[in-house]
């Protein structure tokens, strides 16, 4: 169960275009997310699931409303002070893996430690092939991105999200170009890590994923609709 | 920075074909910018050092009678650097059987202690043995003269043979391959006997401490204060430009055609090389969003980018400065050749070379720097999001600059022919101003009747007349009386002149003075107004006359003067330097044939004939003077509509990239290969059709406005080089525009079917 409140969404509206094609993708959200939570948003295509995501990474500003995470007002800073927020503060994992593909994997870990600096210089090659096999792929730590199977670009990119330590970590359909057995593997290492104290929110429209966690959160049009907790 | 910089090396690696384009684009714009910079340094040192290393004159007296002067007590002057005796006899040659052409013959005072004038020994004899002389290298170009021959000479009844015994280099005359002249050089006793006058009349002189041509006037003037007050008769002094190449004009007009067209070559692949680098970084997009959700601020992002290009500048650096050394002297070498001089710059400066280093690691950054920050400041939901309208907004955009830079391409080579058929119709005008066929100009004026009489019973003579003019040198290059300008003395009604008039009228009052200056006159009267009272030196008095009208022709200042004025004033026994003949046929060949009776003519009679000229030549020698500004005009127009041809191929082979995964649908659906290449070669048609159509209406005003300024840089002050539409031009442009744009096109259309269909649909 969670210790202490980590992000808050107060009044969290999203409306893209102008008048006429005016669309709103987020309507009056007000969610609290615990320190420690393992939590899933849920809903069809278009519903606002990915819109929330951006809006917790600060990769989207509301357009009225405020988002608060670990006491940081994040959309009100600017970019490369947010840059920089995010590297420290947000592990990111992507559907289709976004590792950079003319880096080996160990330096796709490597490089956001580069960006952020917050691990010391001479602990960084260890720390990232020490997450490449907590993640179980420290034995292709020198391929490039190409020569892996998906789940195993999904563990390096889990690896890299890791890198600098966050205590959030965002998925957005981690599991959607996965097997069964990669998925599994997957939500393991989301297990470990909640374990472990970190935050993780992940965006699904796979049942076996929303049941790993510790609460769903249902968005319909832009709105939540549901907000159920499990306990385990 | 260690992976950052990594990064952007493995994009570099990565980048392939596109690495390559991005490359060869910068490589191509630093090359020309190169080629013009290396070239400009060049020319524009070593044409004026050529001329300064043979320490040019300040200025020419001619003394009424020779050995007037103790060139000891001038030397001894205090304003006075260095004085020489440098007799200048003006005989005629024959270069191949029965083509005589002018011959000047310089006597050399002492040709061990030349301290002015200097020319330096190519071959044979450095000194010419007693009896013979030394030609001017550029000469030999246009005769079959050379060392070890025997000359043929002629100075009006005197025939000679003279060995030459040796070749010279004198950068300080005017090409003999564009004024079709020979320049020779003998001591002063062969002078004597080669001319048949005594040496010592001209002195050729170099003051001390004078900046410029009026300083130089004002020198001048001291002088013949003092030889006033000695009772040194002076013939003539003439003050030529201040130590300026006859030729210095071409240089720079060369130079501005090079600079300017060299900037344009500039801009255009710069639009090239800022379409590559947007199309690489369009495919870099997603993992700018990659990079900036895993922490990268934009100043990092940039930072990767900038390394990138900073790569691929060296790289073209490596490249381009080379390329652009080599055909920099490459060029030079070609004007040096046409202009009879020699690059002297061995090394280029240490400035030029890192001007070129600067060049290639900073343009790079000017091409493509708003595209790298641009390319920074996306947002990680654009870059991650990136949509099919966005590509087609990136396409569109890309096409607009490629329409753009093809139009401007269009617009420049048409230009080019525009401003050429313009000098070609000038010099028809040219042609067309004078009525006469062929010309006989003395080298001393002598009675109407007895020049005429010369000629008696040649066919095909329709006509003829007589005329006089200033010093007896007419329409030739060195025409100049004390003031500097040459004067034309013929009849009121002359039937051999048609000047085309820019502004007022021709000679028409026989009781008040009138003259019509030449377009090149108007700036040495500080342009006057039709109508303005005009004072000129003539007879040794100044008299006054008005001007009614300026005349378009492409020759050295001139003024025109009805003859009865002129005989009232200067030639009271009414004697003649120059006959004019014109033709029954006008048929080149029967004008050539007149010409070879003519000349035989002169060679049955003591007529002291300084040239014979047929119209055909005149305008021959004209065009030789303007031929190679327009070849270089050409090609650099040409070289623009090649970069813009390639900014075309580089924008349908990016287009084709981004569209690979539309080309997999395509395919899937059953299109041809063959259907495929058919619609990118019409997509890309239709924006190099349009690029063609713009071009050619924007080069209507451009024509205009180059016609204008290239007319003013050509011909002189008050020139009007007028607008003409080149029809050949046109056709030139809109086959090679087509043809360029279908290559453009086609070519990278055929890379988009050579992938598979399997390949294209999961290409990202």
């Amino acid at each position: 169960m969670p210790t202490s409140e980590f992000i808050r969404l107060n009044e969290v509206s999203l409306t893209y275009g102008a008048d006429g094609t005016r669309f709103q993708a987020l309507k009056n959200i007000n969610l609290t997310i615990g320190a420690g939570e393992h939590l899933a948003i849920v809903g069809k295509s278009g519903s606002g699931k990915s819109s929330l995501l951006n809006m917790i990474t600060g990769i989207d500003h509301p357009s009225r409303g405020e988002v608060i995470v670990g006491g940081t007002t994040v959309h009100t800073l600017k970019e490369s002070p947010l840059a920089l927020w995010r590297g420290r503060t947000v592990g990111i994992v992507f559907q289709f893996f976004q590792l950079i593909p003319t880096m080996t994997i160990l330096q796709n870990v490597l490089l956001p430690m580069e960006f952020v600096g917050s691990v010391p210089l001479g602990d960084r090659r260890a720390r990232a092939l020490a997450l490449l096999e907590q993640t179980g792929i420290g034995a292709h730590a020198d391929k490039l991105p190409s020569e892996l199977s998906g789940g195993e670009q999904q563990r390096a990119a889990i690896a890299r999200a890791l890198a600098n330590d966050p205590p959030l970590l965002v998925a957005d359909e981690p599991t959607g170009n996965l097997d069964s057995r990669n998925a599994g593997l997957v939500l393991e290492l989301f297990r470990d890590l909640v374990k472990a104290g970190k935050t993780v929110i992940v965006v699904t429209h796979e049942r076996s994923l929303s049941d790993e966690s510790g609460r769903v959160v249902t968005l319909q049009d832009g709105a939540i609709v549901g907000d159920e907790w499990s306990v385990r | 920075m260690r992976y950052q910089t990594l990064k952007a090396w493995m994009d570099v690696k990565a980048g392939g074909a596109k690495s390559l384009l991005v490359i060869f684009a910068l490589t191509l714009g630093l090359w020309g910018l190169g080629s013009v910079l290396v070239s400009y340094r060049i020319l524009s040192h070593d044409l004026r050092d050529n001329f300064l290393g043979t320490s040019p004159v300040h200025a020419v007296v001619t003394l009424k009678e020779p050995g007037q002067l103790n060139l000891e007590v001038l030397r001894a002057r205090t304003d006075i650097e260095s004085a020489e005796c440098r007799d200048l006899a003006m005989l005629r040659v024959e270069v191949h059987p029965n083509e005589w052409i002018p011959l000047w013959l310089f006597g050399v005072e002492d040709f061990r202690h030349v301290q002015l004038a200097r020319v330096t020994s190519q071959e044979g004899a450095p000194v010419p043995t007693p009896g013979t002389i030394l030609i001017e290298r550029n000469g030999r170009l246009i005769s079959a003269l050379d060392t070890g021959r025997i000359a043929q000479v002629r100075h009006g009844e005197r025939k000679l043979e003279v060995r030459i015994d040796g070749v010279v280099f004198d950068p300080a005359q005017a090409p003999s391959t564009q004024d079709h002249f020979i320049y020779a050089y003998t001591d002063s006793q062969t002078y004597a006997q080669i001319s048949g006058e005594a040496p010592g009349k001209r002195i050729i002189v170099r003051f001390k401490n004078v900046h410029s041509k009026a300083e130089v006037e004002q020198a001048v003037a001291n002088l013949r204060a003092t030889w006033g007050k000695e009772g040194t008769a002076v013939a003539s002094v003439v003050v030529p430009a201040f130590l300026k190449h006859p030729h210095q004009w071409q240089l720079d007009m060369l130079l501005a055609i090079i600079g300017t067209i060299g900037l344009v070559a500039f801009l255009m692949s710069s639009v090239l090389v800022s379409q590559v680098v947007a199309a690489l970084l369009a495919k870099q997009v997603r993992q700018i969003g990659i990079l900036k959700a895993i922490g990268a601020t934009r100043f990092q992002v940039i930072g990767i980018y900038a390394l990138n290009l900073l790569f691929y500048a060296g790289a073209s650096g490596l490249v381009a400065i080379p390329l652009a050394v080599i055909t920099g002297y490459g060029f030079s070498s070609f004007c040096a050749g046409i202009l009879n001089f020699k690059i002297l710059t061995t090394h280029l400066p240490l400035s030029v070379w890192v001007l070129l280093i600067l060049a290639s690691l900073v343009l790079p950054f000017l091409f493509a720097g708003p595209t790298l920050v641009r390319a920074g400041r996306i947002s990680v939901r654009e870059a991650l999001g990136e949509t099919r309208l966005a590509l087609r907004a990136r396409i569109s955009a890309r096409m607009t600059m490629t329409v753009a830079a093809t139009a401007l391409g269009v617009a420049i080579f048409s230009t080019g022919f525009n401003i050429r058929e313009s000098l070609f119709q000038f010099l028809a005008s040219t042609r067309g101003s004078m009525r006469h066929d062929v010309q006989v100009v003395l080298t001393q004026p002598m009675n109407a009747e007895a020049f005429e009489k010369a000629f008696a019973g040649i066919p095909n003579i329709e006509h003829t007349e007589a005329w006089n003019g200033g010093k007896g040198l007419l329409q030739t290059g060195v025409v100049g009386t004390d003031q500097g300008i040459g004067i034309v003395s013929l009849p009121l009604d002359s039937k051999m002149v048609a000047l085309k008039m820019l502004e007022g009228r021709w000679l028409q009052s026989p009781l008040e003075p009138e003259v019509v200056l030449n377009q090149a006159a108007l700036s040495i009267f500080n342009v006057p107004k039709i109508g303005q009272r005009l004072r000129v030196g003539i007879g040794g008095k100044e008299r006054t006359m008005t001007l009614v009208g300026v005349a378009e022709e492409i020759d050295v200042p001139k003024i025109y003067l009805a003859d009865t004025f002129y005989d009232q004033w200067a030639n009271p026994e009414h004697l003649m330097n120059s006959l004019m003949f014109s033709a029954q046929d006008k048929n080149f060949n029967s004008v050539m044939t007149l010409k070879k009776n003519i000349e035989r003519a002169i060679q049955a009679s003591d007529l002291k004939v300084l040239y014979v000229l047929s119209q055909a030549e005149r305008t021959k020698i004209i065009a030789d003077h303007l031929n190679i500004i327009l070849a270089v005009l050409l090609i650099l127009a040409f070289l623009v509509l090649w970069v813009s041809a390639l900014g075309m191929a580089s924008a349908t082979s990016i287009t084709v990239m981004e569209r690979t995964r539309e080309i997999g649908v395509l395919r899937a659906i059953g299109a041809t290969p063959e259907r495929i290449i058919q619609m990118f070669v019409a997509e890309g048609m239709k924006a190099s059709l349009t690029g063609l159509g713009l071009g050619l209406i924007l080069s209507l005003p451009l024509s205009r406005v180059a016609s204008s300024f290239f007319g003013t840089l050509m011909l002189g002050e008050g020139a009007v080089l007028r607008f003409a539409f080149s029809f050949s031009g046109l056709g030139i442009t809109v086959i090679t525009s087509i043809l360029f744009g279908y290559l453009a096109n086609r070519f990278p259309a055929r890379s988009a079917v050579r992938i598979s269909t399997r390949e294209a649909l999961a290409y990202e």
